[in-house]
């Protein structure tokens, strides 16, 4: 009898096995399901004794995102300064030529490890794979480069930013409507990744109407302009606004005065955060988590003592909603994350008071 | 030089080709316009109509000062002026954060900033014998340097609600910018015609020898241009912060480029010594109504892209070639 | 005419001292400068904004002046990248192709300004608007791959020199040789001193001019091929920051923009100091924000410093 219940169990057991594998492979394969991101990666040959010499690429400190990344980067390596002996740190102005550049300097000085956070994703590649060749662990954070040449890659996916986005805002239109989308910038990794994500999520629901795809490059200016033609053109069929970044918050502006009040999506900064609540839009926001910055030397750190690492980092972000649909909901209240005594171009952020811009 | 007979004091015999050379951008102008309301319905919608003043104001002011800075010849032009906007949008949010009572003082620096700027760009451009560009672009850099190590990065701060006013109200139908844009429109129109500055800025950039021999302080009015440069862009840098309502660190960004291409579609030579802010006015408005019509018509950024180009080549040929005849 | 070219002469004396001081200076404040691992990235840092700097030498010669020649890069690096797709026969055909496409851009700017009379700076700028535009219709991400054989160009070595090196050596070389030695580079400098003149002595400018602003393209497109081997994909906003990096060294080689008055040898040095001068900035730890302040101060200081003034 006993060795009868062994035996149906571990049937049992097998048939499960193979059910949920036959019932994962059902889903299509992406990012959230990539088995690279449970990956751990050996980096005992990058051992090293401190004091450590680090050098980090940034593609730019242009918009306002990138300084709050970039200062958390700083901070980190800052308060581990007990082992970091030298922070090299330079600045591409969003020009991949230029930060190949970059690159080549900090190997030049000697680091013993490279953070970047590359401009494009192909244009950096090669560089990258070479300093990898010559023994020099990289750390890829927030953009990777387009090959699997680097130990560790810390960031949130922006497919699941744009998803998630567009998730909320299908739901929260009860799966009918008409709308707008206002992407970053033409040709820029990010944007077009929001976008491909939104538009994955967007055709599983019929319902749903894309009027516009326009981009307003990340800027509140282009922004209100874009979503004041935007609105002349569609009025009152416009039922939501799926953006992704700076550019919402200048598009509110635009429908306040137009008197439209439509969900719209948008991430973390202060300025659309604060705007919603005041202007009582119906909305909801994920962060590309700036807090990464910070990540990315603790896992540097990791890298050089020796220690396995993740081959992705996945940075916690929150989500926050005025209004919970049936699969987004809020993590905190919508007015905990608005600042009202902050910059309206700050982000939130886990910077320790001295580093925040004054 | 090729200028050598043409002081502003010659009128040409009226003819077919000068009635175009004057009105070819106001027809220009009117085809534009009535194409756009035959295409879109929209367009002719009170509040689109008032959207495009209001895009236009901002973009409007800058090319005031920049039609001043190219008519003064020998290569003038000014490409800090997207810098001083943006920096200007720095100045107002980080030092009123948001009050009223703040705003006319913080206002007179910005304006005093941007007279700086002009000044440095002045001395810089008559003194050493810098080229225009390179010391406009040098300038450039260096704001935009100065200003983020200003801000940190992220502007703090707010807009005080006149300052929104100015850049959204309006009085009755017309929006508060366009009524601003008209006066310092009409001033420049008065600097230009009426005064002896505005004789002496002609003369200089048809012809500075004449200039010369008629002993005026070439370098002074020259400096002065682009002080003018630099507060008209200040004022526009206010303007559109009050317009956006949001602070951010690139406030203006690409005015530059097109405030130079309202400028040269306008009629304004680069030769310097023709043209003249009205035609300017009418630049801008093509710009900005093209815009919006892209826009309206639901064309990809793309399409955008080349429309702007392909438009603002076909009116300055169509332009240059009736100029080329007379 | 002859007085002229002297004082051409000092002011390209001047330059070169001006880049022998910086190299100094450099040398002095870092000692990773002059490693040979740092020299030769220096080089390699050299070649894409020195091709292009030579084609806008030449259209600023004129009196001219190439906005366009950023989109033509991205453009190049595009199509190269795009249309190989990986295929090592297809290099050949491509890169022809993508030379004309460039040829033709290059043409229509100069036709363009040449017929209508607009200035160079609006038509360069339309043309670019157009460029950039259509570019990113054909592909608004980082696409296309090359065969392993394409990273020759810029990563390959002819005896123990890079290949990109020569390929901007032989460019600048050529170029100086058509300035200086061809009936070709006497028109070009006779249209930019004195259009007029040049006309009326029987030179056809317009020609000249269309001419030049095909080189122009042409070195851009040489650029952007050279980038699309670099980076191993094409990249359709990668051209953008050639707009003024090719106008930057050949202004602070002290070409004038008024036409006539200058030439590639000042210009390479122009290309030198710039990249140096972001290499130095980077070696000696500058923060971004002043790395601004500091580049704007010496494009400005240094031209204010060896200007000739005017009588």
């Amino acid at each position: 009898m006993k060795k009868l219940i062994t035996v149906l169990m571990a049937v049992a057991f097998v048939c499960t096995i193979l059910g949920s594998v036959a019932w994962a492979d059902a889903f299509p394969r992406s990012w959230l399901w990539d088995t690279n991101a449970l990956k751990m990666v050996d980096t005992s040959k990058y051992k090293k004794k401190p004091p450590y010499v680090i050098g980090f690429s940034n593609a730019s400190v242009s918009n306002s995102w990138r300084v709050y990344f970039d200062l958390q980067v700083k901070a980190e390596a800052d308060n581990q300064k007990d082992v970091i002996k030298k922070f090299y740190v330079t600045d591409a102005n969003d020009k991949p030529d230029k930060q190949i550049a970059d690159v080549e300097d900090l190997v030049a000085k000697g680091i013993d490890l490279l953070i970047i956070s590359a401009a494009t994703m192909a244009a950096l590649d090669p560089i990258v794979t070479r300093v990898m060749k010559e023994g020099i662990p990289v750390v890829c954070v927030d953009r990777r480069v387009k090959s699997d040449n680097f130990v560790s890659f810390v960031t949130s996916s922006n497919y699941t930013q744009g998803r998630m986005q567009m998730l909320w805002l299908c739901e929260v239109l009860k799966g009918k409507g008409n709308i707008v989308m206002l992407g970053g910038f033409a040709g820029a990794g990010p944007a077009e990744e929001r976008i491909d994500g939104a538009k994955e999520i967007l055709a599983q629901f019929p319902g749903i109407k894309l009027l516009d795809l326009q981009y307003a490059n990340w800027s509140p200016a282009e922004g209100k302009k874009i979503m004041a033609a935007l609105i002349q053109s569609y009025g009152k069929k416009i039922d939501g606004v799926w953006g992704d970044g700076l550019q919402v918050s200048g598009a509110m502006e635009a429908m306040n005065e137009a008197g439209i009040k439509v969900p719209v999506t948008g991430d973390h900064l202060n300025a659309f955060i604060v705007r919603a609540q005041e202007m009582g839009f119906p909305a909801m926001s994920i962060d590309f988590p700036v807090s990464m910055g910070a990540d990315s030397v603790l896992t540097a750190l990791k890298i050089l003592n020796g220690t396995p690492v993740p081959f992705i980092v996945d940075v916690p972000r929150t989500i926050i909603t005025t209004v919970d649909t049936e699969n987004v909901k809020s993590d905190m209240p919508w007015s905990d994350m608005a600042h009202k005594d902050w910059p309206d171009d700050s982000w939130n952020n886990t910077l320790p008071p001295k580093w925040l811009p004054k | 030089m090729q200028a050598l007979a043409k002081g502003p004091a010659v009128r040409s015999p009226v003819s077919l080709s000068s009635a175009f050379e004057k009105y070819g951008i106001y027809i220009f102008l009117g085809l534009l316009f009535i194409t756009a309301s035959l295409i879109s319905p929209q367009f002719l919608n009170p509040q689109n109509l008032k959207d495009i003043l209001n895009q236009a104001a901002a973009l409007g002011m800058v090319a005031i000062g920049q039609t001043v800075v190219i008519l003064i010849g020998g290569g003038g032009l000014d490409l800090s002026v997207a810098s001083v906007m943006a920096t200007v949008a720095v100045i107002v949010a980080h030092n009123t954060r948001g009050q009223d009572a703040l705003f006319f003082p913080v206002a007179l620096i910005c304006l005093v900033f941007g007279l700086l700027v002009g000044l440095a760009n002045g001395i810089l451009i008559t003194k050493r014998k810098v080229q225009p560009f390179m010391a406009t672009i040098g300038m450039m850099i260096i704001i935009q340097g100065l200003r983020f190590l200003y801000t940190g990065g992220a502007p703090k701060g707010g807009f005080p609600p006149i300052l929104r006013f100015l850049g959204t109200g309006s009085i009755g139908p017309v929006p508060m910018s366009i009524f601003s844009l008209a006066i310092l429109a009409v001033i420049a129109v008065i600097v230009l015609h009426k005064t002896t500055l505005g004789r002496q800025i002609y003369v200089i950039g048809g012809n500075i020898e004449t200039a010369y021999l008629s002993g005026y302080r070439i370098d002074l009015v020259i400096t002065v241009v682009y002080m003018i440069s630099g507060f008209t862009a200040a004022i526009a840098g206010l303007y559109l912060a009050g317009y956006i309502g949001v602070s951010d660190n690139w406030v203006g960004k690409g005015y530059e480029l097109d405030s130079i291409a309202a400028v040269v579609m306008g009629g304004t030579s680069f030769a310097g010594g023709r043209g003249g802010v009205m035609g300017t006015i009418v630049g801008v408005l093509i710009i900005i109504m093209l815009y919006n019509l892209v826009l309206l018509l639901h064309l990809p950024v793309q399409v955008q892209y080349v429309v702007k180009g392909a438009i603002i080549i076909l009116a300055t040929s169509f332009y240059a070639m009736f100029r080329k005849s007379t | 005419m002859r007085l002229s070219f002297l004082k051409q002469d000092r002011t390209t004396l001047i330059v070169y001292l001006v880049l022998i001081g910086l190299v100094v200076a450099t040398s002095l404040l870092s000692d990773i400068f002059l490693t040979s691992r740092n020299i030769q990235n220096l080089l390699r840092q050299v070649v894409p904004i020195g091709l292009v700097s030579v084609g806008q030498t030449l259209a600023i010669l004129t009196a001219g002046i190439d906005l366009s020649i950023g989109s033509v890069v991205s453009m190049a690096s595009c199509l190269t990248t795009g249309m190989i797709l990986g295929r090592e026969a297809l290099i050949f055909p491509v890169l022809t192709l993508v030379i004309v496409l460039a040829l033709l851009v290059g043409f229509c700017n100069g036709f363009i300004i040449t017929r209508t009379g607009v200035h160079p700076l609006i038509v360069s700028l339309g043309m670019m608007s157009v460029v950039q535009g259509s570019l990113l219709l054909y592909t608004k991400s980082p696409a296309g791959s090359v065969p392993p054989s394409f990273d020759f160009l810029a990563w390959g070595k002819v005896w123990m020199i890079p290949f990109p090196i020569l390929l901007f050596a032989v460019v600048a070389i050529a170029g100086i040789f058509i300035l200086r030695r061809t009936t070709f580079g006497r028109y070009v400098y006779a249209t930019g001193g004195n259009e007029e003149v040049a006309r009326l002595s029987g030179i056809k400018t317009a020609r000249v001019k269309i001419i030049t602003y095909m080189i122009c393209s042409f070195t851009a497109a040489l650029a952007g091929i050279f980038l699309a081997s670099r980076m191993g994909m094409g990249d359709p906003l990668v051209g953008e920051r050639y707009m003024l990096d090719s106008i930057l060294p050949v202004l602070i080689g002290g070409t004038s923009l008024t036409g006539g008055k200058g030439g590639i040898g000042p210009t390479i040095a122009g290309v030198f100091i710039f990249t140096i001068l972001s290499n130095a900035l980077n070696l000696l730890d500058v923060s971004a924000y002043w790395q601004w302040i500091v580049k704007g101060l010496i494009i400005i200081v240094a031209v204010a410093f060896y200007i000739q003034k005017k009588q």
